[in-house]
């Protein structure tokens, strides 16, 4: 079997085990934020991922409804505040889809990996 | 000296609720942090129950202070805020001080230790002000 199409199988596994779920900027950003902590609020997470309130409302709703994420809603001084961490399920699925994203930049032969100016 | 671990635990509550503040909790840290500044005052404790029955000497018994306190920020620089590394340094400097000054060598501790700590947290202020901007 030559080395191009043992590439093009590796290619192709890994982007089967990309999780289309986390292929979103505000949803992976959101998850890989919190498998650092324990839980970070909706203002923390609206201003680390510079997201208006309803993208990233519906964003988060999208991982909560695929068992990625648990809500916990709190009153801080009269006022709501969702906290918002990873379930051991989305810890999994972002360690695969980070694993086959590692997998498929590895294909990328070095030159493709250089660092481009801004 | 039973009072002395509530310090840590003090500690670990104020930064939950610091935590909470900035709205990020991350639990892991929090433990972290007690433990370290918990271990403090029992070290101090068992470094001063070595001059039990000996006469008094507040020069040695502060040179001992004066280096655990000064390896444990330190150590808080290494694992936690890299401004306390400079503290921890200017603390356990005080040993020498006492050591080679007639007069005076606490209150140049404290006045390096003073500078060690604020110059590391306005540089990280203004850092972090920039950032937001």
């Amino acid at each position: 079997m030559s080395a191009s199409r043992t590439d093009e199988q590796q290619a192709q596994q890994g982007l089967q085990r990309l999780d289309t779920l986390l292929q979103h900027r505000a949803r992976l950003g959101a998850c890989v934020l919190l498998a650092k902590t324990t839980a970070l609020s909706f203002s923390r997470l609206k201003m680390l991922l510079e997201e208006t309130d309803g993208n990233l409302g519906a964003q988060l709703r999208k991982l909560e409804e695929a068992g990625y994420l648990e809500v916990r809603k709190e009153f801080q001084n009269r006022k709501p505040v969702s906290w918002y961490s990873l379930t051991p399920a989305g810890r999994t699925a972002l360690g695969t889809h980070i694993r086959a994203i590692q997998d498929l930049v590895a294909l990328v032969p070095a030159e493709g990996r250089t660092k481009t100016k801004a | 000296m039973i009072a002395l671990p509530l310090f840590g635990i003090g500690t670990g509550i104020w930064a939950g609720k610091q935590q909470k503040k900035t709205g990020e909790i991350n639990r892991e840290l929090g433990r972290r942090h007690a433990w370290h500044w918990t271990v403090i005052p029992i070290f101090l404790v068992l470094a001063n129950a070595l001059f039990i029955g000996a006469p008094f000497d507040g020069d040695k018994v502060g040179q001992v202070v004066l280096l655990v306190v000064g390896l444990v920020y330190y150590l808080g620089g290494v694992y936690f805020w890299r401004g306390y590394w400079f503290g921890g340094l200017a603390i356990a400097s005080g040993m020498f001080w006492l050591l080679i000054l007639e007069s005076y060598p606490w209150t140049l501790t404290g006045l390096l230790t003073f500078i060690a700590l604020l110059v590391p947290a306005a540089l990280d202020w203004r850092r972090h002000v920039r950032i937001q901007d």
